[in-house]
C-alpha cells in the first residue's frame, strides 16, 4: 500500500469506517478534502534528540524528570530519546472552521484527514531522525573502526541505537498532559513552528503533535503500546489486544 | 532624537542574547530574564561587547518579560524589567563614546490568539501594555516588539506600546523563506498593517539566514514606506547531539549584510547565532555607508491577518450583501443573533469573487457595538478576505477597528466637520483605508465640481492627521436616476474628476442607481460597466448578480485586466448560448424546472442521500404544488432524518452521510422556512436549547455536530461558541429561561470547568437539565460530574432532547 493510500484509508477509518468501504458521496469528499490540504497544510516539525535514563517509573529524559509507568515501558531498552513535535499549521484549522458553517459533513471528513496527513507527516519525519540516526551511527562505526578498539566498539552499541519506538505523547495512558507546555518551551515550538498550547495544555493549532519517541538498539516490543494504555473503554477506534498486535508491530 | 536619526543614516543593532546565554550556563528550562538579576555581570558584559562592536543599539535582556510568559517567584516581573534597563544602561555608560539607545524588547507571549487559541487580544494587549510601561519607566529609549508571527498578536502590542508609552516602537517579524508569516501573513499585509499602525521601523528578524532573507528584502522594500530594519540569525538552525547551533562565520556575515544595507535596510544587526564578531565585522564592513532614501509608496491597499488587497488599476469588487438596508433574512439574523446565517452570506460572496466584503450590522433594535464586532471577528475565523467595516455609529467603528485583524476598510466619513472631527482620529490611531462621501453639511451637490471639491476638502483635512491620499477612496456617490435623470452622468463625470485631479482611488455603492425601475439588474450592470470606465476602483456590488459580474469580467476582458482572458473563459467559455430565462428567473422557477430533472425521486429519498441541489428543487416545487409548509416538515422531511439517525445507530450509515442529510435538510428547512413567513407568520414557538463547549476548551467541533442535529429537529439552539465561562452559561440559561443545556468538553482537563458549570446551575436554575458529550466523557464520568445525560453520540442528544420536551409538555 502506498502512501496516499494508507492516509486515505486511515482518514476512512477515522471517520467509523472501519471493514465498511465509505459509500462514493464520502470517498468524493475524502478525495477533494485531501486535495485542498495538500494546498493549506504546512506541515512543520522540530525534535530535540536527549539522553534517558530510567528507573522504574522515574525517568530522566534531557532536563526533565518524567514519572510514568506508561512511558517508562514504551521507552525500554532505549538509552536516548527524541522530544518531537508537529502541526499541519493554522490555515488547516481554519479551513476546518469554515466548513462547520457552510458544510458539516465536509468539517467531518477534513477533519479525519488532516489528523490522517499529520500521523503521515510524523511517520515521515520518524524516518527522517530513523536515517540520521543510521548515518550518525555509521559515522560512528568508521571512527571506531579505525581506532580498532574492539571493547570500545560493543561499549557504544547503546548509543548507536538507530530503533524508533512509536510516538509516545502527553496525555496519553499515565503520561500527564501538563508535560505539553515544557516540551513545547524546551523545543522553542511557539517561535519555531507556531505551536503552542492552551491553558488546559490543548495544542493550538489543533492538527498538532507532541510526542516522546524512545531510541534503542534493539526494536521494541509492543506490549505496553497501542490501545490498551488507554482509559477510554468505550472508545469506537478502541483496537482489541489482538487487532492491535496485528496491527502495531 | 533616535526619531530623526532612523532613515537617514545606518544604525548597528547588537546581535542574539539567549543563544549567548546558552553558552554561559542558562538551563533549559530557565527564565532568561532572571539572569538580569541574578548574574548582572554576565548580561553587562555582553551588553558592553556589543557596544564595543559598534551598536548603536542595543536590547535589554526583556525578551519574555511579559506576564503571559514570565513567573517566578524569584522575582517579580517589574524587577527584571527594571533590572534588564538598567544592565543595558550601565554597559552603555561604561562604554562611553558615542550616543547610543537601550531598548525594551518584547517578544511574543508564547500563546495563540483567539480564535484558534485561547488567548484574548485584550489580554495580549494588557501584557504587552505593562511590558511596555514598565520598560518606559526604567528608562528605554524605544520598544522593540520583535519575533513576532501573527498579525494579530503584532497589532495588540504595537497598539499597547503606542497607547501605553510615548517611547518610538520598532516592529520586526519572522517569514518563513516563502514570505510567510507563521499564522499566514504576507510581506505585503504585514507592511500595510505596521505603517497603518503607524511603527517607527518595520522589518524582519530570526527565522532565516541573511541569505535567505534575501528575496524576502527586496519585496519588503517595494512594500513598505518606512525605515527597514533587518536581522537575520547566523543561517538556519542546525543540530548536533540536541543542541542548536548558527554556522555563518562573522565574515560571511557582514559580507551578506552589506548587500542587505545596499538593498535599502537602514538598521541592521543579528539574531540568534549571531556574536559581538558578527556584529563588529559588520559595522566595520557597512561603517559610513549611506542609506537609501526611502521611496513613498503609493498604494492603497487592505488587508485581513493572512491577505493584502490592492485598489488601484484593477478595480475590485466589495460585496455589500452583510447590510440589512433592505434585506428581511439579514434583518431577521441580526435580530435572532443568527450568525451563521450571516458567515454563510459572507462566504458565498467570497466564493462567486468578492475581494472585499462590507459589514454593516445597522439597526435601530440591536446593541450594534457588540454586533458589529461580533460579526469582525466571526467573519475573520471563516474568510480571509479583508472586510470593509461599514457604520455610522462611531462606538461600533471604533471597536471593530480595534479588534479587527489587520488594516480595514472603514465605510465611512463625509465632508461635515463633525463627520472628519470624529472618524479621522480612528484612521490616525488604528489605520485603515476610509470611503470618503462627497457630501457635506449643503448636503450632496448636484455637480460633479462640486463633489470633487467636497472631496478635496476631506483630503486636506486628512492630511493633518497624517492620513495620506493613498488611504483615501472617493465615493462620489450614485444618485437614483429615477429621481435624477442627470444623476447617471454626474457620478460618472464625477468619477473622473476626482480621479484625475486628486490621483485618489473611487468606490460606489452601484445598486442606487435603478432604485424604482423595473428590471435593475440591466440598468445597474450597464451603469457598472460606465463607471469602471471611468475609472471606477472599487464597486460595491451584489457578487451573486451574474448580470453584474458578467459585466465585471467583459470589462477585466477588454481592458487587458484578464491576462490571457483565463477568467473569461473560465467563467463564460461554456456558455455557448445567452442566457436563458432561467438563469436570471426567482427561485422557486428554477427550482421546478430542477424538480422535472430529478424525475420520479421523492424529497425523502434526496435527504436522506444527502443530495443537496435535488432536496432544495423538490422541496420549492412541492410547495409551488400548494403542500402547506408544516406539512412538508412533518411527512417528508422529519421522517427522511428519523430514517437516517436510526441508520446511523444501527452502524449501516456512518458520520459523513448522517450530516451529508442533516445539511440537505437545513437547506430544505430554509426553502420551507422562506414560505412560511409569507403564510404562517412568525411560526410556532421552539424548544430553545443552549449549547456551549465549555471554559478552557477550543475544540467545538463535536458541539457543532450536535448542534445542526438539533436545529434540524426544530430546536431553537442558543450556541455560546467555545471557551464559555460558567457564568455566561448560567447567566444565558436564566435570561431565557432555557431548561435544557448541552455541554461539551474534550479533554480531561476541562471536564473540571464542565462540573463547575453544572454546579453552577444547579444552584441558580435548578429546573435546568443538563447533557453532556465529548471524547473524554463515558457514563460513569458524566455520573461522577452530575450530568443529567450522556450523550455517546450526536444522536443520543437528539433522542434526549425530544423525549425531555415531549414529556415536559406532556406534563403540562
Amino acid at each position: 500500500m502506498n502512501r496516499e493510500e494508507h492516509v486515505w484509508r486511515e482518514a476512512a477509518r477515522y471517520l467509523g469506517y472501519g471493514r465498511t468501504k465509505p459509500d462514493r458521496q464520502t470517498a468524493e469528499l475524502i478525495d477533494t478534502s485531501l486535495e485542498e490540504l495538500s494546498l493549506l497544510a504546512v506541515p512543520r516539525s522540530v525534535y530535540s534528540i536527549c539522553t534517558l535514563q530510567m528507573e522504574g517509573e522515574e525517568i530522566c529524559l534531557g532536563p526533565f524528570q518524567i514519572r510514568s509507568k506508561n512511558l517508562a515501558r514504551n521507552l525500554a531498552g532505549c538509552s536516548r530519546a527524541a522530544i518531537f513535535a508537529a502541526t499541519l499549521g493554522a490555515e488547516t484549522d481554519r479551513a476546518i472552521h469554515r466548513y462547520e458553517h457552510i458544510h458539516m459533513a465536509k468539517a467531518v471528513v477534513m477533519q479525519a484527514c488532516a489528523a490522517a496527513v499529520l500521523e503521515d507527516y510524523c511517520d515521515a519525519v520518524q524516518e527522517q531522525i530513523r536515517e540520521e540516526l543510521q548515518d550518525e551511527a555509521w559515522r560512528e562505526n568508521e571512527t571506531q573502526g579505525q581506532n580498532g578498539a574492539q571493547g570500545q566498539k560493543e561499549a557504544q552499541g547503546e548509543r548507536n541505537g538507530r530503533f524508533l519506538r512509536p510516538r509516545f505523547s502527553p496525555g496519553y495512558g499515565d503520561l500527564a498532559i501538563e508535560l505539553q507546555r515544557e516540551l513545547l518551551a524546551f523545543l522553542d515550538a511557539p517561535k519555531r513552528i507556531g505551536l503552542t498550547a492552551t491553558e488546559a495544555f490543548m495544542l493550538t493549532p489543533m492538527k498538532s503533535v507532541t510526542a516522546v519517541i524512545g531510541i534503542g538498539a534493539e526494536p521494541g516490543t509492543c506490549a505496553a503500546e497501542g490501545c490498551s494504555v488507554c482509559t477510554k473503554t468505550d472508545c469506537s477506534f478502541r483496537l482489541e489486544e489482538k487487532d492491535e498486535g496485528g496491527q502495531r508491530c | 532624537m533616535l526619531k530623526d536619526r532612523i532613515g537617514k543614516e545606518l544604525l548597528f543593532f547588537d546581535g542574539g542574547m539567549g543563544t549567548l546565554l546558552q553558552e554561559k550556563g542558562l538551563q533549559p528550562g530557565e527564565l532568561p530574564e532572571l539572569w538580569n538579576i541574578r548574574k548582572p555581570e554576565v548580561i553587562k558584559e555582553i551588553h558592553r561587547k556589543y557596544l564595543e562592536a559598534g551598536s548603536d543599539l542595543i536590547l535589554a535582556n526583556t525578551f519574555g518579560a511579559n506576564s503571559c510568559k514570565f513567573h517566578s517567584e524569584e522575582a517579580s516581573l517589574e524587577e527584571v524589567i527594571r533590572a534588564g534597563i538598567q544592565n543595558a544602561k550601565d554597559a552603555v555608560r561604561e562604554a562611553g563614546g558615542k550616543k547610543r539607545y537601550v531598548g525594551m524588547d518584547i517578544g511574543p507571549t508564547g500563546k495563540l490568539l483567539a480564535p484558534l487559541g485561547d488567548l484574548s487580544f485584550d489580554a495580549a494587549y494588557e501584557a504587552f501594555g505593562e511590558a511596555a510601561r514598565l520598560g518606559e519607566t526604567a528608562g528605554a529609549d524605544f520598544i522593540h516588539i520583535e519575533t513576532m508571527s501573527d498579525t494579530y498578536e503584532v497589532k495588540a502590542a504595537v497598539l499597547a506600546a503606542k497607547e501605553c508609552t510615548k517611547l518610538p516602537v520598532f516592529v520586526t517579524v519572522v517569514f518563513d523563506e516563502k514570505g510567510k508569516l507563521l499564522t499566514g501573513g504576507t510581506v505585503q499585509s504585514v507592511t500595510a498593517l505596521l505603517e497603518a499602525l503607524r511603527a517607527d521601523a518595520i522589518g524582519m528578524n530570526c527565522g532565516l539566514g541573511p541569505e535567505q532573507m534575501l528575496p524576502l528584502i527586496e519585496q519588503f522594500c517595494a512594500y513598505s514606506s518606512l525605515p527597514f530594519i533587518v536581522k537575520p540569525n547566523a543561517g538556519l538552525p542546525k543540530q548536533k547531539d540536541g543542541a542548536v547551533y548558527y554556522d555563518v562565520e562573522s565574515g560571511a556575515f557582514a559580507g551578506w549584510m552589506e548587500r542587505i544595507a545596499d538593498l535599502g535596510a537602514c538598521i541592521i544587526g543579528g539574531c540568534c547565532g549571531t556574536t559581538p564578531e558578527h556584529i563588529r565585522k559588520m559595522a566595520e564592513v557597512c561603517r559610513g555607508k549611506k542609506v537609501l532614501p526611502i521611496r513613498e509608496k503609493n498604494m492603497t491597499v487592505v488587508t485581513s491577518y493572512g491577505q493584502a488587497v490592492e485598489i488601484g488599476e484593477r478595480p475590485v469588487i466589495v460585496g455589500e450583501r452583510i447590510n440589512p438596508t433592505g434585506k428581511k433574512r439579514l434583518k431577521e439574523a441580526l435580530r435572532t443573533h443568527d450568525i451563521d446565517y450571516i458567515l454563510r452570506e459572507g462566504i458565498t460572496q467570497e466564493e462567486r469573487g468578492a475581494h472585499i466584503l462590507d459589514v454593516n450590522a445597522g439597526l435601530p433594535d440591536i446593541d450594534e457595538p457588540a454586533v458589529m464586532t461580533e460579526l469582525v471577528r466571526e467573519l475573520q475565523a471563516v474568510t480571509s478576505l479583508p472586510l470593509q467595516i461599514d457604520t455610522v455609529n462611531l462606538e461600533a467603528m471604533e471597536r471593530a477597528m480595534r479588534y479587527y485583524n489587520g488594516k480595514p476598510m472603514i465605510n465611512s466619513v463625509n465632508g461635515k466637520r463633525e463627520s472628519m472631527d470624529a472618524v479621522f482620529p480612528l484612521i490616525q490611531k488604528y489605520g485603515g483605508v476610509v470611503v470618503a462621501l462627497t457630501l457635506d453639511e449643503e448636503g450632496i451637490p448636484e455637480t460633479a465640481e462640486g463633489r470633487a471639491e467636497i472631496a478635496g476638502k476631506i483630503i486636506r483635512e486628512a492630511k493633518k492627521y497624517g492620513i495620506q491620499t493613498k488611504d483615501i477612496v472617493v465615493d462620489v456617490l450614485a444618485m437614483t436616476v429615477s429621481s435624477d435623470p442627470e444623476g447617471a452622468k454626474t457620478t460618472l463625470k464625477a468619477l473622473r474628476l476626482v480621479r484625475e485631479r486628486f490621483g485618489v482611488c473611487t468606490i460606489l455603492g452601484v445598486s442606487n442607481i435603478s432604485f424604482g425601475l423595473p428590471n435593475r439588474p440591466l440598468l445597474n450592470a450597464a451603469f457598472y460597466t460606465m463607471a469602471l470606465r471611468e475609472g471606477l476602483s472599487a464597486g460595491i456590488i451584489n457578487p451573486s448578480s451574474e448580470a453584474m459580474m458578467q459585466s465585471y469580467r467583459c470589462y477585466l476582458a477588454l481592458m487587458n485586466e484578464d491576462e490571457n482572458f483565463e477568467e473569461y473563459i473560465r467563467f463564460f467559455g461554456q456558455q455557448t448560448a445567452p442566457l436563458s430565462q432561467a438563469a436570471q428567473s426567482s427561485q422557486a422557477a428554477q427550482a421546478s424546472q430542477a424538480a422535472q430533472q430529478t424525475g420520479s425521486m421523492t424529497l425523502k429519498y434526496a435527504i436522506e442521500k444527502g443530495l443537496r441541489q435535488e432536496a432544495c428543487s423538490l422541496t420549492g416545487a412541492l410547495l409551488e404544488e400548494g403542500r402547506e409548509a408544516l406539512e412538508v416538515i412533518n411527512s417528508e422531511l422529519i421522517p427522511a432524518l428519523d430514517e437516517v439517525g436510526k441508520g446511523f445507530e444501527a452502524g449501516t450509515i456512518f458520520l459523513p452521510q448522517l450530516l451529508m442529510s442533516a445539511d440537505t435538510a437545513k437547506a430544505a428547512f430554509e426553502i420551507v422556512k422562506g414560505a412560511m413567513k409569507e403564510t404562517e407568520g412568525a411560526g410556532t414557538q421552539k424548544n430553545k436549547i443552549i449549547l456551549a463547549t465549555v471554559k478552557g476548551d477550543i475544540h467545538d467541533i463535536g458541539k457543532n455536530i450536535v448542534k445542526v442535529l438539533l436545529e434540524n429537529y426544530g430546536f431553537a439552539v442558543l450556541d455560546l461558541g467555545k471557551d464559555v465561562p460558567p457564568e455566561q452559561i448560567v447567566e444565558t440559561a436564566v435570561r431565557e429561561q432555557v431548561r435544557l443545556v448541552g455541554l461539551s468538553a474534550l479533554m480531561t482537563t476541562t471536564v473540571a470547568s464542565m462540573e463547575e458549570t453544572i454546579r453552577l446551575l444547579r444552584s441558580v436554575k435548578p429546573d435546568c437539565r443538563v447533557m453532556v458529550g465529548g471524547a473524554v466523557l463515558n457514563q460513569e464520568y458524566a455520573d461522577m460530574i452530575g450530568a443529567d445525560f450522556y450523550g455517546k453520540d450526536a444522536m443520543q442528544s437528539v433522542y434526549y432532547a425530544k423525549e425531555f420536551f415531549e414529556k415536559e409538555s406532556g406534563s403540562k
